[in-house]
């Protein structure tokens, strides 16, 4: 198949890691021997582009407003994040002419102007499959308005369409915020990629340091500040052996900093900055515990699942997507999303209660499983189904890029009430 | 058996009805209705404070849908709700296009790939849809009038569907009532032309000026000018107050203007003048200014004047004062016409007959 693939940024441009898994499925799929364009964003750092054939970085799709910027330029942002770009919508048109996909991989599109660019894909009558690793359109393609549904299932009606979640969980969360998908869903989980990491032959048992980790952004959502306290805790209670290393960054550390010295905890919690992926895998191996714990939500939960098969075990979160996959007890351990739970688990493992290596060893043999040469099955086929299925008839690119024209001026209006 | 269900949207709230380009909406899902035999249900889906739905008349439903809150006013106010409860239609009819519920509605429509309609009833806050080719986008543009059909200066053809008053409602009653004033329905606002008509009207005849006041500049002027005339304001009259004062009209007048009193022009002063059919459906003689589509609706010396200056308009009516034999020639006639090709079931079945094309197609 010949198959364009939308996301908002791609590697080495990234946010989190939604870019980087819309990546390995991209490569995946080529090593099957699909021809896969890449139609992404004009990049936000330096990008030497050794692919220009491959992945054509020429949308306008800013990431959502940074609140440190002054007032008058959030609202600029905001603005480019938000808005419908007729400009994009031209790009796509460009792209199709030229590559003729027979299918089109949507993974991560931003804004009003996301679901401006998905629009001119239906209507142009074009088979298409959505990856959602996150509550669209409740989140990343909504106008910004929590609480509001009706935005939400107006998106819903206009996109019938094949969608494939990384968990249940996240397809509940959609249709309780009232977008309710149409058409053809359903489940794959979040992949793994590269070689088998090495077996594990020990496992913490209750005797002496206590290694944790934490990896992920830096923002409150994470909840990094819930794992700080429950050490905290510990600590508290006589076990001051049990250390943190946080890898991330993000608009938290400062706060987070801030915490651990008031708690007294500097030299058991140290922060690493944002490492390599590479890098962050191989902490894996040494460390004993992964702390996961989500402030709010989590869809799935990658790291956790990546420290899993390495045999570091990850402690995560009651109701994170991942634990529709991975069973508490068998292949990891939950918890409440407080610090109080969190310590208990963590007390449970260094008290030597929990049997981190049985848990650990299980967990390594998910590797297989979850790897992306197994899960690309899956999506492929959806990606074959919808190519083969009959489409609606297909609207002329005239009137699409008419109506990505007065879509702009109407979402122009809809964020400046008034102008 | 309901076969079709139709969406009318419109921004105005039914709250604040501004004037017959809202009225007339109602007027045309009655029509609708009423032609299909109960066919065809019409839901008209307009923005609100809360959400409601209403039966207004056999097979019409009124419906009003909470607006985000961020965007409010008549013709900005956006509504979600509103244009989801439209998609569940089998065909949407956007009333008050260039507004940006309309423009955002006629998206919606196209992207769901629902049959949608359009009119511009003159209620213009965007223009950008215009100069964007919004027309083009919509399977039927509909004026009702050759005049409204031209003002939309679209290359897509334009179905004309004239007329569209509730004829059972606006009659001459029975007995006929004397007519002994001349009468004015609808906004007073400086181009519709009142000021024209109180200079205009002979001093011996009494002048009924009836409507909302809008511009309170303007209704001063208007009231200056009336002082030492015999004129007398009914504003916010009912429904029922303005039939009898269509019933007792010895002419209803539409004096609408191109240039107004302060010197504004308007391209598109009248695109048909729902008032005016309202006060020959009650039987009335119709005077109007030769202006946008008034003159399609009046028939000269059969069912009324049409005058080309404000001289003009006072010699009509000092005829129609100086020969009641004539001038009852004329309501009859006027009745006849309004009752026969624009009443609102008529409006209706080819409206219908429209539809009906569109949804097989």
């Amino acid at each position: 198949m010949r198959i364009l693939t939308l996301s908002n940024f791609f590697p080495p441009d990234v946010v989190g890691g939604y870019e980087i898994l819309c990546a390995q499925m991209v490569t995946e799929l080529r090593r099957r021997g699909h021809v896969v364009r890449v139609l992404t964003s004009t990049p936000r750092i330096p990008v030497m582009n050794n692919d220009r054939d491959e992945v054509h970085r020429l949308l306008r799709i800013d990431e959502t407003a940074d609140p440190l910027l002054l007032p008058t330029d959030w609202r600029a942002t905001a603005t480019r994040s938000f808005i419908v770009d007729s400009h994009n919508v031209e790009l796509l048109r460009q792209e199709v002419e030229d590559f003729h996909p027979d299918a089109v991989y949507i993974s991560n599109l931003t804004g009003v102007g996301g679901v401006a660019i998905a629009l001119g894909i239906e209507m142009r009558g074009l088979p298409w499959v959505w990856r959602l690793d996150d509550a669209v359109p409740l989140r990343l393609t909504g106008l910004g308005v929590e609480g509001d549904s009706s935005f939400a299932r107006l998106f819903t009606h206009l996109l019938p369409g094949s969608w494939v979640a990384s968990s249940q969980g996240l397809l509940e969360e959609i249709s309780e915020g009232g977008g309710a998908l149409r058409g053809k869903v359903t489940v794959v989980p979040n992949w793994l990629t590269g070689a088998r990491p090495p077996g594990r032959a020990t496992w913490y048992h209750g005797q002496g340091p206590l290694c944790c980790l934490s990896v992920g952004q830096l923002v409150w959502d994470k909840g990094t500040h819930l794992a700080v306290e429950a050490i905290a805790r510990l600590s508290d209670e006589g076990y001051r052996d049990v250390t943190l290393d946080i890898l991330g960054t993000g608009p938290e550390r400062f706060g987070l900093e801030a915490q651990v010295a008031r708690l007294g905890l500097s030299g058991r919690i140290r922060f690493h900055g944002q490492l390599p992926h590479a890098e962050a895998l191989r902490r894996f191996e040494t460390a004993d515990i992964l702390l996961f714990p989500t402030a709010t939500r989590e869809p799935f939960g990658l790291v956790a699942l990546e420290a899993a098969v390495h045999g570091c075990v990850p402690i995560v979160t009651a109701g994170c997507g991942i634990t529709e996959w991975l069973v508490d007890g068998v292949h990891l351990i939950t918890a409440p999303r407080d610090a109080a739970g969190f310590a208990d688990a963590l007390r449970g493992v260094r008290t030597g209660q929990i049997d981190l290596a049985a848990v650990g060893r299980r967990a390594q043999a998910l590797y297989p499983d979850f790897h992306v040469s197994r899960l690309a099955a899956p999506f492929e086929a959806e990606l074959e189904a919808a190519r083969i299925a009959p489409r609606e008839e297909a609207a002329s690119w005239e009137d699409i890029m008419r109506m990505a024209r007065i879509g702009e001026t109407v979402a122009y209006r809809l964020l400046h009430p008034g102008s | 058996m309901r076969d079709m269900r139709v969406a009318f949207t419109t921004p105005a709230t039914f709250e604040e009805v501004s004037g017959g380009g809202e009225r007339y909406v109602l007027n045309l899902a009655r029509g609708v209705a009423r032609a299909s035999a109960g066919a065809v249900e019409v839901e008209v889906v307009v923005p609100g404070e809360r959400s409601s739905r209403q039966a207004v008349d056999e097979g019409v439903w009124l419906r009003s849908c909470r607006v985000e809150p961020s965007t409010v006013g008549y013709g900005s106010a956006v509504s979600w709700e509103l244009i989801e409860a439209a998609l569940a239609a089998d065909l949407i009819h956007v009333h008050q296009v260039f507004t940006l519920l309309g423009e955002s509605m006629v998206l919606a429509a196209r992207g769901s790939r629902r049959p949608v309609c359009v009119t511009d009833h003159g209620g213009w806050v965007s223009t950008a849809g215009r100069e964007l080719g919004l027309l083009q986008l919509a399977d039927a543009v509909v004026a009702y009038s050759r005049f409204g059909a031209a003002a939309l200066g679209t290359s897509q053809p334009v179905a004309v569907v004239e007329g569209g008053v509730d004829t059972r409602f606006f009659s001459p009653g029975e007995p006929e009532r004397p007519r002994e004033h001349v009468l004015f329905v609808g906004r007073i606002l400086p181009h519709k032309g009142v000021d024209v008509l109180v200079r205009a009207c002979p001093r011996q005849l009494r002048l009924v000026i009836a409507g909302t006041a809008p511009d309170p500049e303007y209704l001063e002027e208007v009231e200056r000018l009336a002082r030492d005339r015999s004129v007398t304001f009914v504003l916010d009259g009912s429904d029922e107050q303005i039939r009898d004062l269509y019933r007792g009209a010895l002419a209803v007048v539409a004096p609408s203007v191109y240039v107004d009193l302060r010197g504004h022009f308007h391209a598109h002063p009248e695109l048909m003048g729902l008032t005016l059919l309202e006060g020959m459906a009650c039987g009335a003689p119709a005077v109007c200014l030769r202006t946008g589509a008034l003159p399609e609706y009046v028939e000269q010396d059969v069912t009324g004047f049409i005058a080309d200056d404000e001289p003009g308009l006072g010699e009509c009516l000092a005829q129609l004062a100086a020969d009641p034999a004539r001038g009852r020639r004329m309501g009859s006639a006027a009745r006849e016409r309004v009752s026969t090709a624009w009443d609102l079931g008529a409006a209706g079945s080819r409206l219908l007959d429209l539809y009906r094309q569109l949804v097989v197609a």
